[in-house]
């Protein structure tokens, strides 16, 4: 794979990346590339994708189950905000993103 | 007291017997990672404290004689499923210092049981990878040799047991996880059907496919772990509402009768020998057991590797995208923007396999590749599905190794990610089928190194699998490691 198609993949998932790790991928992923290029062996266009993954056709009692929408105690602010790296107050902090 | 083969079974006797007490067990596994933890390096962090008081509470339900089996036995858990207050890193350094401010339900019905927290163990980095290289703090080993791999992502589960330094393990399986290190390790590990399990507070890989399942000494033990997790949860959309069982009771029933089939595409190039003659000797032992086997064929087998690659690294493209260096876990330093700071975090806070993950996923998801890629993964997905549900028509089981080979020698294989994807063949259907499968020894090859046997079965057939299992099991004789 070209290194700048590996470049513009990696801004899509906001990822930098060096130039041993940009050599590294453009190698690994034609190769990786090639692997599921295999499944376009097959014609299944007729076939449908399987989105809802909690229905199997071998399954009865089997289907997406959602609790009902009342509201609960949530978690402390407090606890939420001890994982952070810079908090302030009751806040994240982020870098300024308004000139 | 002879305490080097203890089972969950003879543990819970001694226990209820008061031959010995929970924190003298306790005290037995905290002293046994002492000794060899510096070798197997299977945790991560291991909470002493915490662990001999949760001991000393197990004992006093004990005591009252309102104990469950799993009152305390001492486990360790797999490093991606959180427990409140407990250092949970998913072996990533983008993960570095995250104390979970909520416990897994997975988690909490075992410590709810009685059973003992004596740590977390390690993994490949946010469970990608097959030989637990990948984490960012350190490589485990093999117990039957230190020079290979225990296998991965939940290589320390399976090595923790397999060196005697937990009874029991929770680990996860997306692709073969908890399947493959078992295989590797000599040990035996259970996928659960999709949903039987919460996946509440398991750090998302890619979430139509994760399921956290035990990895324990033996068929039985797994069976009273996975009676202990699987509980319907409604802060997991996809548990499943089903009416109690107990897979414990399912140990030591007859299988004469039952149907085996053996998926011919499972027996094709590239399985090594050893590995071969093993599972052939298994097939003959079913039969002696008055099983029927049969070979027939499931052609869809040859794209679930590609399949499942594509689905589960579109699913971790997207799950990961929540690591950003603000909310929780390790943040670059001296970042001027916001797209800069999130940037840095996950190009310093990610490994390499982790990245190659996202990208593929990203590929697979992105605008002109979404139809070639993603989508027809996902038809892929029902074609797989269905042909095992046909194939579960005709028998009660599917049959085949775990592994194509045993583990692999340390360092060996991390530069040809495709080589590794590919030896994932015997495990990935049963993840995108979304069905039970599990791993126990077979054999041994020619250096010593444990063989797995797979045995899969129809949705929900968890108890086909476990008396399966435990039939074989009763026949084999087992080779514990001998660690130097």
């Amino acid at each position: 794979m070209e290194k700048g198609t590996i470049e513009y993949f990696a801004k899509l998932a906001r990822l930098e990346l060096d130039s041993r790790e940009l050599d590294l991928l453009a190698e690994d992923m034609t190769s990786i590339i090639a692997l599921m290029d295999t499944i376009k062996e097959i014609d299944i266009s007729e076939i449908n994708e399987s989105y809802d993954f909690t229905k199997n056709n071998a399954a009865k009692n089997y289907s997406n189950s959602l609790r009902s929408d009342d509201p609960e105690v949530s978690m402390d602010a407090e606890d939420i905000l001890k994982n952070a790296a810079i908090k302030l107050e009751n806040a994240f902090v982020v870098p300024k993103v308004v000139e | 007291m002879l305490l080097s083969d203890l089972t969950i079974k003879k543990a819970n006797h001694l226990l209820k017997r008061k031959q010995i007490s929970a924190v003298e067990l306790t005290e037995h596994f905290l002293k046994q990672i002492d000794l060899l933890d510096d070798k197997i390096c299977s945790y991560l962090s291991v909470n002493k404290e915490a662990a001999l008081q949760q001991a000393s509470a197990a004992q006093k339900a004990i005591d009252s004689d309102e104990s469950s089996i799993l009152c305390g036995i001492p486990v360790s858990i797999k490093d991606n499923i959180c427990i409140k207050d407990t250092k949970t890193t998913c072996a990533s350094r983008i993960l570095e210092g995250f104390i979970p401010p909520y416990t897994a339900t997975a988690a909490q019905n075992l410590i709810s049981e009685g059973a003992v927290i004596l740590g977390k163990v390690n993994m490949d980095e946010f469970a990608m990878g097959s030989t637990t290289e990948t984490s960012y703090y350190k490589k485990t080993s093999n117990p039957y040799d230190i020079n290979y791999v225990p296998g991965g992502s939940s290589g320390g589960s399976a090595a923790s047991v397999s060196a005697g330094l937990a009874l029991g393990s929770l680990g996860s399986d997306t692709g073969g996880s908890i399947r493959q290190p078992s295989a590797f390790c000599g040990v035996t590990g259970i996928k659960p059907t999709y949903g039987l399990v919460s996946r509440y507070g398991l750090i998302a890989f890619a979430s139509s496919l994760d399921q956290i399942g035990p990895i324990a000494g033996n068929v039985e033990d797994c069976t009273f772990l996975l009676d202990a997790i699987c509980s319907y949860d409604n802060k997991d959309s996809t548990s499943i509402r089903r009416n109690d069982l107990s897979y414990s009771s399912y140990i030591g029933m007859d299988i004469s009768n039952m149907k085996i089939g053996v998926p011919q595409e499972y027996f094709a190039e590239g399985l090594c020998s050893d590995v071969r003659d093993s599972v052939q000797n298994a097939l003959k032992v079913f039969e002696n057991l008055g099983a029927r086997v049969e070979f027939f064929s499931i052609p869809s087998i040859k794209f679930s590797v590609p399949a499942y690659y594509l689905l589960s690294s579109a699913e971790a493209s997207s799950n990961l995208a929540r690591y950003d260096g603000i909310k929780y876990g390790y943040r670059s330093e001296d970042s001027k923007t916001y797209l800069e700071l999130i940037g840095k975090t996950r190009a310093e806070g990610f490994g390499l396999e982790v990245k190659r993950r996202i990208l593929l996923g990203t590929y697979a998801l992105a605008s002109g590749y979404y139809d070639e890629y993603y989508k027809k993964a996902l038809k892929l997905r029902t074609l797989i599905k269905n042909d095992f549900n046909r194939a579960f028509g005709k028998y009660d089981i599917l049959i085949s190794p775990t592994t194509p080979t045993t583990a692999y020698l340390s360092g060996k294989t991390l530069d040809d990610p495709r080589s590794m994807y590919l030896a994932d063949i015997y495990t990935v259907a049963a993840n995108i089928a979304g069905l039970p499968a599990i791993s126990l020894p077979c054999g041994y090859d020619e250096k010593g190194l444990p063989i797995g046997l797979s045995i899969m079965g129809r949705h929900l057939g968890e108890p086909d699998i476990i008396k399966a299992a435990h039939a074989f099991e009763a026949t084999f004789t087992k080779k514990k490691p001998v660690i130097n």
